[in-house]
């Protein structure tokens, strides 16, 4: 059976909880029945349990975006240096056209 | 018997999986901390996302709205924790609580309803708390508060009074956000909301509690101390601490206090360090006595007068300047600066709540303070000018026109307080608004242009790149195979304009970079044991990492160290083809992003910090990025060598980076002097 400690305990541990949250579960806790204790235990638990399958998902995201980025870097500097390449080739091949008109 | 594997866990911390849902909660809540936020991109990458992954860049921005709630379940839990407040409190166990000396609101209306015998609920307890605005936004339950988020912080409660005090308005928002309130539009009320993120709002009370040091304890020192060091030197007269140990004793406290750790004893053992700096400064210097006769004897000395920190508020002007004379130019700057400062001060106080508007805001301060300061430096370079042709012209220091020594020195001691007032807290708050760095906010306001990697044989370069096991990454370029033989392990291009890559002789990697500082730096050699060697000879000041023994990292001169690369986003690039990349920003700018502004800011003698080249405040040295001379000793050589060592010291300063773009786009490319490797400075 939870006590009011161990449900506080839980309470304190579920990081998204605001102070204001937190203090209305400190609130209660001291006045409930013990059935209701536990149903608040359960609560509590299943919201941890979302917590960290949210935390999960967001984890998902944020790394898939990360990937993206990284991605899309080495596209840009991909570009950026076919451009440069085509750049220099066009101006060796001027050079060459020249010297060959030149001869 | 240890296996391989169990020794590699004890050497990691472990392979250990979390056992339970809070310890798992805790292991991806810090590995999200690692992955960067939406703000941490640049723009062109998320309208990218935006056009090329939708789903992505809708999941994302719902993400960092909503900080990856859940509703569903968080509405199911507010309704259930609705019915249990609506419960009846049980008599006895509410006396217990009482007799426990438990915290509760209106501690007496609940006795008095005992002794009632009313029917009391734990809502009725908790509404006649939370409808009290006075709970919320008291002094004491915003410490509460904060200490739920900052458990080891001590909060001066000067700092929050003050604050509150200044700005009642804002105060009341943020303590409303961090008790877990939100203000709902629509009833005009603020709602318990348990999706929004009080986080922000701890950090802004963090913030406010750094500027309460900051302007109260940390100006003041730091004041005392450019008096101590002017008037006495290292030694202070009856005093067995010497002015460098007071510094360094400063600027430990100052971190300390800075950062989420700062104690009531780190606070008091600084304000106690403050008050003796005060008194110290305040002392006289001691001086031979006078000879009977000389007159004024037994006179106190009138007190060393203290360098202007700020334009002098309320001065008279003497005489008539001419608007578009040097002396006119310098007023018109230092009141466009003050005027400015004005609105950056405004903006701190009160900065827009969002990101993104905090972000729009910032870059429009930043542009008009870059442009202001670019007039101000065009303004030091004429000064230079006119020095320069006074001395051609045969004037020695003593003959030089006295308005121009007055203005020279008038500009050393503006540079103090533009770098410690304006530019400190500018690169502060960039930090805080943007990860990807100084760099890249600056290549997206279009105020620097990226470093160029330029490379006409690149397929040539490339593979003798890849043959010597050198690659860039990032902005450095890195030599893969860097062992015992190998001291330096990369150089860096933060301060660089253009690096080209050339092949000479076929086997030969030539590296030429462009410093902003106008100079050329070439590095050559067959092998990277070869271009180190030039390294080596040179002066290039920039980043070049010195592998240590151990594991350490160290500049080649010891002077600048960098953390191991752990790259953020706007940094991160691993590919060897890249070709351009924004110059990078050090670690210790990556971690002042963190809310807890780190040692950059340190106003000491370390290299690193971005205030050396203005807080310097002895007069023997030369203190301005673009070589404004002390009058006196001025225009030598001397003082050339110095200038240049000074500019070598400070070339981490981003500002002074700035500075020198500027000059160094009016000058014309040196040379290459092949016989050092490294150019002929052109400045």
């Amino acid at each position: 059976m939870p006590t009011v400690d161990s449900v506080l305990q839980l309470a304190r541990s579920i990081a998204l909880l605001s102070p204001a949250q937190l203090r209305r579960i400190e609130t209660v806790v001291h006045f409930m029945s013990d059935e209701d204790l536990k149903q608040l235990e359960d609560m509590l638990l299943k919201l941890q349990e979302d917590e960290v399958k949210q935390l999960e998902k967001e984890l998902e995201v944020r790394k898939q975006v990360e990937s993206e980025y990284k991605e899309y870097k080495a596209d840009k500097a991909r570009t950026t240096l076919q451009a440069k390449e085509k750049s220099a080739r066009d101006e060796d091949t001027q050079e060459a056209e020249s010297l060959l008109n030149n001869m | 018997m240890a296996t391989l594997g169990s020794l590699m866990d004890a050497m990691t911390g472990g392979s250990e999986e979390p056992k339970t849902t809070a310890e798992k909660a805790e292991k991806i809540r810090s590995e999200l901390s690692l992955c960067p936020r939406v703000e941490d991109f640049p723009d062109d990458f998320v309208e990218h996302l935006e056009k090329n992954n939708k789903d992505l860049y809708d999941k994302l921005m719902k993400l960092d709205e909503s900080y990856g709630v859940w509703p569903e379940t968080v509405t199911e839990f507010n309704n259930a924790l609705g019915d249990y407040l609506n419960k009846p409190v049980d008599q006895d166990k509410l006396a217990k609580v009482l007799r426990g000396n438990h915290w509760f609101p209106n501690r007496e209306r609940i006795e008095a309803a005992i002794d009632n015998k009313k029917k009391l609920t734990p809502k009725d307890l908790l509404d006649a708390d939370e409808a009290s605005s006075e709970r919320v936004e008291s002094i004491k339950q915003v410490t509460e508060n904060l200490a739920y988020y900052f458990p080891d912080l001590y909060v001066p409660e000067e700092a929050l009074n003050s604050f509150k005090k200044k700005y009642p308005d804002k105060f009341k928002d943020l303590a409303y956000h961090l008790d877990g309130w939100d203000f709902n539009p629509t009833s005009g009320s603020w709602d318990l909301n348990p999706m929004r993120n009080p986080r922000e709002a701890a950090a802004a009370f963090n913030a406010i509690r750094i500027n309460y040091i900051q302007e109260t304890y940390v100006n003041s020192g730091e004041k005392s101390l450019a008096v101590i060091e002017r008037k006495f030197g290292d030694k202070i007269p009856g005093l067995q601490r010497t002015t460098a140990d007071l510094r360094s004793e400063f600027n430990s406290l100052m971190a300390e206090n800075i950062g989420v750790k700062a104690t009531e004893t780190s606070l008091k053992n600084l304000k106690d360090l403050v008050v003796d700096l005060n008194e110290f400064a305040e002392k006289e210097k001691e001086r031979p006595k006078p000879t009977p006769g000389e007159g004024d004897a037994g006179e106190p000395t009138a007190p060393a007068e203290e360098t202007p920190t700020a334009p002098a508020e309320g001065a008279t002007e003497q005489k008539e300047v001419a608007p578009d004379s040097l002396q006119g130019r310098f007023e018109s700057s230092k009141k466009e600066m003050a005027e400015w400062k004005v609105k950056f001060d405004a903006y701190l106080a009160n900065p827009p709540q969002d990101m993104k508007g905090r972000r729009e805001a910032f870059m429009a301060l930043y542009k008009e303070f870059s442009d202001k300061k670019e007039v101000y430096l065009a303004l030091q370079k004429d000064v230079d000018t006119t020095t320069e042709n006074a001395m051609k012209g045969g004037l020695t220091d003593e003959q030089m026109p006295e308005e121009l020594k007055t203005l020279v020195s008038e500009i050393r001691k503006f540079n103090e307080y533009v770098g410690k007032k304006l530019e400190i807290p500018l690169k502060r708050e960039m930090n805080k608004i943007s990860p990807a760095g100084w760099d890249d906010l600056r290549e997206e306001m279009g105020l620097k242009p990226v470093v160029e990697r330029v490379s006409k044989d690149a397929d040539e370069a490339n593979a003798l790149m890849d043959q010597m096991g050198i690659e860039f990454q990032g902005n450095r370029l890195v030599f893969t195979k860097a062992g015992k033989s190998s001291e330096i392990k990369s150089i860096g291009f933060t301060g660089a304009e253009k690096v080209e890559i050339k092949v000479k002789g076929k086997d030969k990697l030539k590296i030429k970079v462009k410093g902003m500082d106008g100079k050329n730096y070439t590095f050559k050699g067959k092998t990277w044991k070869e271009i180190e060697e030039d390294i080596d000879k040179s002066d290039y000041p920039f980043g070049r990492r010195k592998v240590l023994v151990g594991g350490g990292v160290e500049s080649n001169d010891g002077e600048e160290v960098e953390a191991p690369a752990a790259e953020t986003p706007a940094e991160a690039s691993t590919e060897p083809v890249a070709v351009t990349a924004t110059p990078e920003a050090t670690k210790v700018e990556e971690s002042a992003f963190e809310d807890v502004p780190d040692e950059e800011f340190k106003m000491d003698d370390g290299p690193a910090a971005p205030s050396d080249t203005f807080v310097d405040a002895d007069e023997e040295k030369i203190g301005t990025p673009t070589g404004i001379e002390e009058q006196g000793e001025t225009l030598s050589r001397k003082a050339k060598r110095q200038a240049k060592k000074e500019a070598k010291k400070n070339e981490e300063s981003p500002w002074t980076k700035i500075a020198d773009s500027v000059d160094a786009a009016d000058l014309p490319e040196a040379e290459d002097d092949e016989a050092t490797g490294t150019d002929t400075p052109t400045t």
